[in-house]
């Protein structure tokens, strides 16, 4: 019974790890080749700074699951019952106990220090401001609802909430700024700031390719922001048909939360100056 | 107990119980909610209908049995062809494959090989067809992916061995060898002409490898698989029967909609009208907002054309089964009359497929938000809260959807025994309280876009008070309106013309002082006009109208 436990719990570690570092025996449903590891293929500005964070988090898990999975299966196999032991008195050890106190928040200390700079970048009110300290303009408003995304576009007047907006519901069409210069140390791609709003409840907006992931909070306007790469995005989805994102909730909202669903286009910037224009006609059509 | 007296036992017992929740877990990775048990039944009141209608005790039955006859069961749907629709040529179990356009179809197509089945394609193309994984819903095509392709894929599966066999003959190869997926297929189908989803040029000889790309790209769905696709995705609110009593149902408002009266409310066509096909789909692409229904764009065209197919299908089953119930108790003896349901199956069968020509045809120079003057919105207001056209009675005269006439004074009996009288909301037609728009939240349930408020403006809304329009409105007075509504929710767009409106007169005064300042004489005068400017700008209009609709605006800073 012993040698069978023990056993066991070396081979729920094995499982474990090898389900964590073959990431693509385990993806049920999707094409692996659309996923590095763990995740979908990223094309982010932010994208290299979080995943850095995931993998060096998740290595430290890795480590940690070994060794308490480890210590686990050699107290089974030490100290399991046998006929004629005696049970000893143990008062522990102060030394082992400032060792395991001490270590776990050493660790916490570093990964709060190495996030810092990804946090900033992401959600600090300088992101969502231009050179000079003026906010930027919202590109489009994100409104999320029981259960479904839609997507406000200012129109001509720039101004949400008048009657020459457009609205679009499921689609969130981008342009990808591949018209924009190319300065020193800059990959290109426009840097696009949305407002992302809800009507009801708490919802999340998520796209994991962007690494992009922001509550809304009813009766709050909150600022996102992203950038695509041009680069990377053609490096990512080449001469696929389908070079759409998904979108989706990422907050239990509610029973139709697996209904909450979009779709993220990043076009050049000429195919979206056509798509808006298509979407304008398609206001005023009399169909 | 035994634990206690045998503690050598226990790891043993626990060894056993984590065996058993191991297996327990196992198990239940196999339920399958698809295949739930679902059937379709006579709605609560149609079987109260029949009972207050003293209908015979087997009336439910026969009408049962009448409605499984006319669209079989929830496990297969179909329709009923009868000898009029075979000697028209209308199939209508094939749904909308032969009834959409062209341009329709490419679509499907597109979506089929880009989207739906991208990854399907993509292992065909890699010659890995053992890998190709079941696509959701699609389980007929999946059966002739197993069946037919067996030779392709998986020669040992006991697919069909007829054309194994064939195979095996021609080209004098064992049968369970699997076929050069490149060599020509011996009974080409899915990648001919005949086939009417394959929109492509047909080779001369398609390979197998065509074939069954061919089989993945033409995919329309059958009934069958789009009422598997309804039971995942819609039963939940609108029922297994559509109407609109799925066990989600209760926490909506508004609620789901019951497809059993055939009546609709985003649609294009006559007030009481059923929708068109077009119709159905926009519903289903974009949602309705403000509503719990969602926008199932993440769903292929194929998909979506399927659930129209299935929607409609519901619909008209439920109006057969109403009108059916009535026939029932308006008879003598209060069971089906068995002459009534030929007649009542090409009624409901003709009013659907009439649809396209009741499209109510919107004006085609529809104005645009930037040509929309203070006058019109003016003019749309104050037909808003006039008499001809009547909306303030339900919509409130400030556009809160707080209007009284929504509102019913009801007589009921009061706790002490005595009659009185209570106000409540209206009911419309599915027995829900009217709830007329509040346009204050900018939401447009039946599409935002103008046309869609514009027909809805004319025509009014099917099973509600909603009325059409009075003939007396002419069109650019219901345009007046649409953009009046529209800007209810925007107290920029009030000012947005407000200030060009004041633009104007600036302007004007500017050229008056200058014709002035040409004469030499008159200064006091010029800055008088010049005051006056001011004044515009400060938002007090020069006309009594203008005043009137910047008065929210200066009450808030007074």
């Amino acid at each position: 019974m012993r040698l069978l436990t023990t056993v066991l719990m070396i081979a729920l570690t094995i499982f474990g790890v090898w389900s964590f570092i073959d990431h693509e025996t385990f993806l049920f449903g999707p094409n692996p080749d659309d996923y590095a590891w763990w995740w979908p293929k990223e094309l982010s500005s932010i994208g290299e700074g979080v995943d850095g964070l995931f993998y060096f988090i998740s290595l430290l898990i890795l480590i940690a699951f070994v060794g308490t999975m480890g210590a686990l299966a050699w107290f089974i196999w030490k100290y399991s019952a046998r006929r004629g032991d005696k049970a000893v008195f143990s008062h522990g050890s102060h030394k082992l106990e400032m060792i395991w106190t001490s270590v776990p928040a050493v660790l916490l200390v570093v990964i709060a220090v190495t996030q810092m700079q990804s946090w900033a970048e992401i959600k600090y009110p300088g992101a969502f401001q231009d050179e000079e300290g003026n906010p930027l303009p919202a590109f489009a408003e994100i409104w999320a609802n029981q259960f479904n995304w839609m997507f406000r576009y200012p129109g001509e007047d720039g101004q949400f909430g008048t009657a020459d907006d457009i609205e679009s519901q499921y689609d969130m069409v981008v342009p990808m700024g591949d018209t924009l210069p190319k300065g020193k140390g800059v990959k290109g791609g426009q840097k696009l700031v949305f407002h992302l709003r809800t009507k009801d409840v708490l919802h999340s907006f998520f796209v994991p390719n962007l690494r992009i992931k922001q509550d809304a909070v009813p009766g709050m306007t909150i600022p996102i922001w992203f950038q695509v790469e041009p680069d990377e995005f053609d490096e990512v989805f080449g001469d696929e048909e389908d070079k759409s994102m998904d979108i989706i909730c990422t907050e239990l909202c509610g029973w139709g939360h697996y209904k909450m669903a979009g779709r993220l286009r990043v076009l050049p910037d000429a195919e979206f100056e056509q798509w808006m224009k298509d979407q304008v006609e398609a206001k005023y059509s009399s169909n | 107990m035994s634990d206690q007296s045998k503690p050598n036992h226990s790891p043993l017992k626990a060894g056993a119980l984590l065996c058993v929740a191991v297996a327990a877990s196992v198990v239940s990775c196999d339920y399958q909610p698809g295949h739930a048990p679902v059937t379709w039944h006579l709605s609560e009141a149609t079987l109260q209908k029949l009972e207050e209608g003293n209908a015979q005790p087997s009336a439910a039955a026969h009408l049962e049995g009448a409605l499984g006859l006319m669209f079989g069961n929830a496990q297969q749907p179909r329709y009923l062809q009868t000898d009029q629709m075979v000697d028209d040529d209308v199939f209508p179990n094939d749904g909308g494959k032969y009834e959409v356009g062209e341009d329709v179809l490419a679509e499907i197509t597109e979506h089929n090989r880009a989207r739906r089945f991208e990854r399907q394609l993509e292992l065909i193309a890699d010659d890995r067809f053992d890998a190709v994984p079941k696509p959701l819903y699609a389980n007929d095509l999946w059966e002739a992916w197993q069946t037919e392709f067996a030779p392709l894929h998986s020669p040992d599966a006991g697919g069909d061995e007829v054309l194994a066999a064939g195979i095996a003959d021609e080209d004098g190869e064992e049968a369970s060898t699997p076929v050069d997926p490149d060599s020509a297929h011996p009974e080409p189908y899915y990648a001919t002409e005949d086939n009417a989803m394959f929109l492509g040029e047909p080779s001369e000889a398609p390979t197998w490898r065509e074939e069954a790309v061919a089989l993945f790209e033409t995919w329309y769905p059958t009934m069958r698989e789009s009422g598997e696709m309804y039971r995942q995705q819609c039963l939940h609110c609108h029922g297994a029967a559509g109407g609109g009593d799925g066990p989600t149902a209760a926490y909506l408002v508004p609620r789901p909609r019951d497809y059993r009266q055939g009546k609709f409310k985003r649609v294009s066509v006559d007030r009481n009208g059923r929708p068109t096909r077009e119709d159905l789909y926009t519903i289903l692409h974009e949602g309705i907002y403000g509503s719990a229904m969602p926008n199932f764009g993440r769903f292929s065209r194929g998909e979506l054309e399927g659930l129209v197919d299935y929607v409609r299908l519901l619909s008209m089953r439920g109006e057969n089964e109403l009108m059916l119930a009535d026939a029932t108790v308006n008879s003598d003896y209060g069971d089906l009359p068995q002459g009534e349901i030929d007649a009542t199956y090409s009624l409901v069968w003709e009013r659907w497929n009439d649809a396209p020509d009741k499209v109510i045809a919107v004006p085609e120079d529809i104005p645009r938000a930037e040509d929309i003057t203070l006058e019109r919105l003016e003019n749309g207001r104050e037909l808003f809260n006039g008499t001809v056209a009547n909306c303030y009675t339900c919509h409130g005269s400030d556009g809160r959807g707080n209007g009284e006439s929504a509102w019913e004074e009801v007589a009921i009996v009061d706790e002490n025994g005595e009659d009185t009288t209570e106000l409540r909301r209206r009911l419309d037609e599915w027995g829900n309280e009217t709830l007329p728009r509040n346009f204050r939240l900018g939401e447009f349930r039946f599409g935002g876009r103008p046309a869609d408020v514009f027909r809805r403006i004319k025509v009014g809304i099917s099973g509600t008070i909603m009325p059409a329009a009075d003939p007396a409105l002419t069109d650019d007075d219901i345009w007046d309106l649409v953009y009046y509504v529209r800007s209810i929710a925007s107290e920029y767009d009030i000012a947005r013309v407000t200030e060009r409106k004041h633009a104007e007169i600036r302007a004007h005064h500017a050229a008056e002082k200058a014709a002035h300042g040409a004469h030499g004489a008159h200064g006091g005068h010029g800055d008088e006009h010049g005051h006056d400017a001011e004044h515009a700008d400060d938002g007090h209009g020069h006309d009594d109208d203008d005043g009137h609709e910047e008065g929210g605006e200066e009450a808030g800073e007074h």
